[in-house]
């Protein structure tokens, strides 16, 4: 049984210009202990798919207008919004792309931290200065007890990103999202931080749910990817499959368009044209159709359900590419 | 002047000073930009690339002398752009132009996108009225846009449907070298690649030279004939985009290099390029900057500052370490 499942979710945002669906019919499963990456572009609604599963939509102007999230055999869109702080944190933990988002600026790292042991764990004084220390340490930094006497500024970016970690992992989480943890990052610290959260995840089983838009972080870290567009799953799969045979479109036009080590200006870089549909009354039928090389009149016409094309691999597509196909251009 | 060259950069530096205390009065330098020299061939792109807090940006802004140079010059075709009066700066910037990462931040929000890119011709006093929309429907059709978007707001655009904006506007003068800094950055990466074509393709029917600053290896990689390494606001590595890619011969090069997440699960790292981070470019560590995360550091790179030296047979492979011909 999967630890997380989603299905059917829907999020939507009433703008002054309309209502944005930005989750429309979203489902996915993290299995315990493993990594699943969630990955798509500016818009897609992967990190509105996260906030939505903790209850974090601001509201108004969102919604969660329908759906299951299904976490320890309860649904955590039905139960009292009281309860979600108990399990935020405490069960499912949550990291950004801006550690400033989380860190209190008037408050040293040491107090921070130190609410977290107190409101959960009842530990307070030395043997709670031990533990910081402790899990500090495992996070990569060493000179720990110095670090609790700082305030955030006084931090690097890398090195903030490691005591949001540090505090995510604190109460231990079955569940721990992390929404583009490395995408402020340099890469020489993104290598660190990537490998800081595989050996962590080995380490202590914990589940990741990583949002990102990058496909080389995606190939580092994750076991299962959810590609999302405009709102919309449209392929899921293990990574080796997703990589090696991608069977929607879009999918195919976004590994195509990466620029991998050797590729020179002598050739054009694949491209996708056209632009995403604006999700105000987006298109009828697939989304993707109108920068889809293969579409045709049926997927301007009806949406495609997301179906099992064989077992582990899910696509919204009427007319997939066929397996073993060349993924270079 | 090297031959061949169109630009030639000799020791340019850029500090800055640190106040503090209730005085104000300057307690340190920051050295964003020291002692960086290197020429730019006709036609070809050199990229610059770097992590955060290189210097990478300034110097290009300083290149174009939108911060003032502390020291060094910089020389287009037998002028000095970084001692060039106000008058020579006006018809220099006519050869020279920029494009920046986000054309948003850099086109005026209450003029239309046809205005913004007939601007320059504008201010330059270049062509009769009619002449100059003659030349802001070239430039539209040459990035790409129909000609009706004129009318429309930077606002009404997309990322990317903006950055060739801002490459028409940078274009409206007919420049021969165009310093570009992250201009793909903010992009998606379907969107990256049709702006990345754009560019090369303009290079190609103009010939302009590029000066492409950005933290993408990938990007830099498929765009440049030759790249140059930074630092803490120095090279620390420049020479032909093949020897660099193939055999990086400076340890930080080599880091970097291995740092990027390759998009293939088969070739994941199983151990991390380099530990820690940049240091503050205020106080430097001595020597070689890049001692205190080096594995290859002995004493003498703690008091020494490396020299650009020559890396192996390749002429203009040059590199800034005193171990590089040992590991």
């Amino acid at each position: 049984m999967a630890l997380l499942e989603v299905a059917g979710l829907r999020t939507a945002f009433h703008t002054e210009d309309g209502v944005v669906r930005a989750v429309d019919g979203v489902s996915f499963q993290v299995e315990a202990g493993k990594v699943l990456g969630i990955v798509g572009e500016s818009g897609c609604g992967k990190s509105v798919s996260a906030m939505s599963v903790m209850r974090l939509i601001p509201d108004p102007p969102g919604r969660i207008d329908g759906g299951r999230v299904i976490w320890k055999g309860r649904d955590l869109l039905g139960i009292d919004p009281d309860e979600m702080p108990q399990i935020r944190g405490r069960e499912i933990a949550m990291i950004f792309q801006d550690p400033m988002t989380s860190l209190n600026p008037v408050f040293t790292i040491g107090k921070q931290l130190g609410e977290v042991l107190d409101k959960h764990f009842d530990l307070r004084g030395k043997a709670a200065v031990e533990r910081m220390i402790e899990i500090l340490g495992q996070v990569g930094i060493a000179d720990a007890s110095q670090r609790l006497g700082q305030y955030p500024h006084e931090l690097s970016g890398g090195m903030k990103q490691r005591i949001m970690i540090a505090m995510a992992l604190m109460c231990k989480p079955d569940l721990l999202i992390a929404d583009e943890p490395t995408t402020a990052l340099d890469v020489t610290v993104q290598a660190q931080i990537l490998q800081l959260m595989k050996q962590l995840q080995r380490e202590s089983k914990t589940a990741i749910i990583l949002i990102t838009h990058d496909m080389g972080v995606v190939a580092e870290i994750c076991d299962d990817v959810v590609v999302m567009y405009a709102g919309k799953v449209v392929e899921s799969c293990g990574v080796f499959e997703l990589f090696e045979h991608p069977r929607h479109p879009y999918t195919r036009g976004l590994l195509d368009s990466i620029l991998r080590p050797g590729r020179l200006k002598d050739v054009p870089v694949p491209t996708i044209d056209g632009v995403v549909p604006s999700l105000i009354n987006p298109p009828e039928g697939c989304r993707f159709a109108d920068r889809c090389p293969r579409a045709e009149t049926r997927c301007r016409q009806q949406t495609p359900p997301l179906a099992q094309l064989e077992a582990g691999h899910m696509v919204a597509c009427f007319l997939p590419l066929e397996r073993m196909q060349e993924t270079t251009t | 002047m090297t031959d061949g060259s169109l630009m030639e950069v000799r020791h340019l530096r850029k500090h800055y000073p640190v106040r503090g205390g209730i005085f104000g009065r300057q307690r340190d330098t920051v050295k964003a930009v020291e002692d960086v020299s290197f020429h730019l061939r006709a036609g070809e792109t050199l990229g610059l690339v770097g992590e955060s807090g290189c210097g990478k940006s300034t110097l290009g802004r300083t290149l174009m002398r939108l911060e003032e140079p502390t020291e060094g010059d910089v020389l287009f075709e037998g002028r000095n752009l970084a001692r060039a009066s106000a008058a020579e700066l006006f018809s220099l910037r006519r050869d020279v132009q920029m494009i920046f990462q986000d054309p948003y931040s850099s086109l005026n929000p209450r003029l239309t996108v046809g205005e913004a890119v007939r601007e320059p011709l504008d201010i330059h006093r270049l062509g009769s009225t009619a002449e100059r929309s003659t030349r802001v429907d070239e430039l539209f059709e040459a990035v790409g846009l129909s000609p009706q978007a004129q009318n429309r707001y930077p606002h009404e655009f997309s990322g990317g449907q903006r950055q060739r904006v801002g490459v028409a506007r940078s274009l409206a003068l007919r420049p021969r070298v165009i310093v570009a800094d992250e201009p793909v950055s903010a992009l998606d990466v379907s969107v990256q690649g049709q702006v990345l074509n754009l560019l090369v393709e303009l290079q190609r029917e103009l010939g302009l030279t590029y000066l492409f600053i950005s933290h993408d290896l990938s990007v830099v990689e498929y765009l440049s004939e030759r790249v140059a390494v930074m630092y803490l606001g120095r090279i620390v590595e420049i020479g032909d985009r093949a020897s660099i890619y193939a055999a990086p011969a400076h340890p930080y090069t080599r880091a970097l290099l291995e740092s990027v997440p390759i998009a293939d699960p088969r070739r994941r790292r199983e151990h991390v390029p380099v530990q820690g981070e940049t240091p503050s470019a205020v106080n430097p560590p001595s020597g070689c900057a890049f001692h205190p995360r080096c594995p290859f550091a002995v004493d003498a790179c703690r008091q020494q500052v490396p020299v650009l030296e020559a890396a192996g047979e390749e002429e203009d492979h040059l590199v800034a370490c005193i171990r590089h011909d040992e590991i």
